[in-house]
């Protein structure tokens, strides 16, 4: 599970910046041509707001995140193991309450308001559903982990 | 109360290793519910989103891909080859071609760590090779690395401003940095030349042995250089923004990369693309969750009691900088410059206001500052890939830093107490 999950992020999020980076060169373009792309600017910040959910989300599956790795390292096995399973409980934690919850209040919160991107037309809710969609990908990836927590026990030298 | 929970939490966190992103996440959801707020879940998502709907943080997954493409292609080498022809017949040369090719790479990569991976690869089984010392040559490559995050381009600059909000252009602040990198530069070689003529390192063997031509090594490095002298020209002139030009470098890069040196073939581009988004996510979604932080922080008025605080201590400018700057050595050697500069940046920016800073000095102050914690134990990005590429313990590192450390420390305070140092530059374009 944990493969794909990174197979289709590492998939999308390639993909996200690759368009990101037509849709600025298009708004130099814009800017010096005057072509009146000025919904290009938006696409900009929306593709922008995708690419960190998806490489963020990418960035945990791969254990890529910066943090701190002093102490946990110190304690034996079993604390190790005890924290390891704690910190991604949290975190799963997190995507569920605030990525997924809060994230569709916010989409849905959007819709209903009626609320569009200008130069798009498209609803503001679009910019707003990857939160949600990052908080699954985010919660598939910690179980991944989760699950994954117990051959780390059985060989601990692997980690 | 709910700072002590802020707080409490947010170590607690750290120290199970979850990380840091989603420990300030986590820290400022537990706080807010403390405070009842109303839809807390709705607001913290949504503080992320705002925080990151920025247009300036466009340029930072551009020049990190940009970084990216030419660290894959064979940059190093090139950049190396032409620091030799310049530093590399001086005492110690090596260590002074490492240190100069550092400036070069990490002004083109934006990336500290990137610069001691790509060029301790290179340089440190070199200088390895010519009887230098093992600790030596990573500590050189560990303390030139940071000077990259002064001399633009440098993402942590993009973040800096968008933090600090309005009234700081990342244009003056890349101007500002240029001289205190310069300066920091030049402070590690002289480092450098010290030790080496004490220890006798390269002294004589290399003497005209293996230098490169100038003009040959010139032409070959020359378009890597000019990337940088387009980002730079193209700001400064006004012709681009920092995000234009940060696209604009991509596209250079792609084109030295693929057609003109061929060092990078087309089919590894998706994996590239993947991984430089994997970097920008790490990178942003800190940005993200940390505005979710200083949101509340602001609404419960923290930097302001903080600032207040401070001053209450001494109404010297002189003194408080030197908190200041002993607040921000302890937490760099704890924690990584990018969350440094979201958190702090909001707590300190009003006792800057307050002091009548110019805050683009106080942001080359506090990146300075930060960048050497990168390089110290217990927790240095670089100091760690320094390590574990050149195959050295931390310990035994660490030991030859010492008189880098000194030296960075003695350009930290002249870049504090000299202000012209970081707005000279800005001044003259007066862009701001």
């Amino acid at each position: 599970m944990l493969k794909l999950t990174i197979k289709f992020l590492k998939t999308t999020s390639a993909i996200s910046l690759a368009i990101l980076l037509l849709v600025v060169i298009l708004i130099i373009a814009d800017n010096k041509l005057d072509l009146g792309a000025v919904w290009a600017n938006e696409l900009a910040r929306f593709m922008l707001v995708w690419i960190i959910m998806l490489g963020g989300t990418l960035a945990y599956a791969e254990h890529s995140h910066l943090g701190l790795d002093i102490l946990v390292d110190k304690f034996v096995t079993p604390t190790k193991h005890a924290s390891y399973v704690l910190s991604h409980t949290l975190i799963l934690l997190f995507a569920l309450s605030v990525l997924i919850y809060g994230g569709y209040q916010l989409v849905i919160g959007r819709i209903e308001m009626g609320q569009t991107m200008p130069a798009l037309k498209i609803s503001r809710g679009w910019f707003y559903a990857s939160l949600p969609l990052a908080g699954i990908l985010i919660s598939t990836t910690s179980i991944a982990h989760l699950l994954a927590s117990k051959k780390l026990t059985s060989n601990p030298n692997k980690n | 109360m709910f700072l002590a929970i802020l707080i409490i939490t947010f170590i607690c966190l750290l120290l199970l290793e979850v990380p840091i992103a989603f420990s300030v996440a986590i820290a400022t959801l537990l706080a807010s519910i403390s405070l009842g707020e109303a839809n807390v879940f709705q607001n913290v998502a949504s503080d992320m989103i705002n925080g990151v709907d920025n247009f300036a943080l466009l340029a930072i997954p551009f020049f990190i891909l940009a970084g990216d493409i030419m660290g894959a292609g064979g940059l190093a080498m090139r950049l190396i080859n032409f620091a030799a022809t310049i530093v590399g017949r001086l005492p110690g040369g090596l260590s002074l071609v490492n240190t100069m090719t550092c400036m070069l790479f990490g002004s083109i990569s934006g990336s500290a760590a990137a610069a001691v991976s790509s060029i301790g690869n290179t340089l440190i089984p070199e200088m390895n090779k010519k009887g230098y010392d093992k600790d030596f040559n990573v500590a050189v490559t560990v303390a030139g690395s940071i000077t990259g995050l002064l001399i633009p381009p440098s993402n942590v600059m993009i973040v800096f401003a968008v933090v600090a909000g309005t009234g700081i252009s990342v244009s003056a602040l890349f101007l500002a940095g240029i001289i205190p990198g310069i300066l920091l530069g030049l402070a590690i070689m002289l480092v450098c030349i010290i030790v080496c003529k004490k220890q006798g390192y390269g002294q004589t063997a290399e003497a005209g042995q293996e230098i490169p031509k100038f003009t040959p090594a010139l032409i070959s490095a020359l378009p890597a250089l000019l990337l940088v002298v387009i980002v730079l020209a193209g700001i400064f002139s006004g012709l681009f923004t920092p995000t234009q030009a940060s696209a604009v470098a991509v596209v250079w890069a792609l084109f030295l990369a693929c057609i003109l040196y061929r060092d990078l073939p087309l089919k590894a581009l998706p994996e590239l693309f993947a991984k430089s988004a994997r970097t920008t996510g790490v990178v942003l979604l800190l940005v993200a969750t940390s505005s979710a932080m200083s949101r509340l922080l602001t609404a419960e008025q923290i930097p302001q009691l903080i600032s207040a605080a401070l001053l209450s201590i001494s109404e010297n400018k002189i003194i408080i900088l030197l908190i200041i700057n002993i607040i921000l050595l302890l937490v760099g050697t704890f924690m990584d410059i990018t969350p440094a500069v979201l958190i702090f940046t909001p707590i300190f920016l009003p006792v800057a206001i307050e002091l009548d800073m110019n805050l683009i000095h106080f942001g080359i102050l506090m990146i300075a500052n930060l960048s050497i914690g990168l390089c110290t134990p217990p927790v240095g990005t670089c100091l760690f890939v320094g390590c574990s590429v050149g195959k050295a313990k931390i310990a035994g590192v660490s030991k030859q830093m010492l008189p880098f450390y000194i030296a960075m420390i003695l350009v930290l305070l002249l870049i504090t107490y000299i202000p012209s140092l970081s707005t000279y530059l800005p001044s003259l374009f007066n862009n701001n």
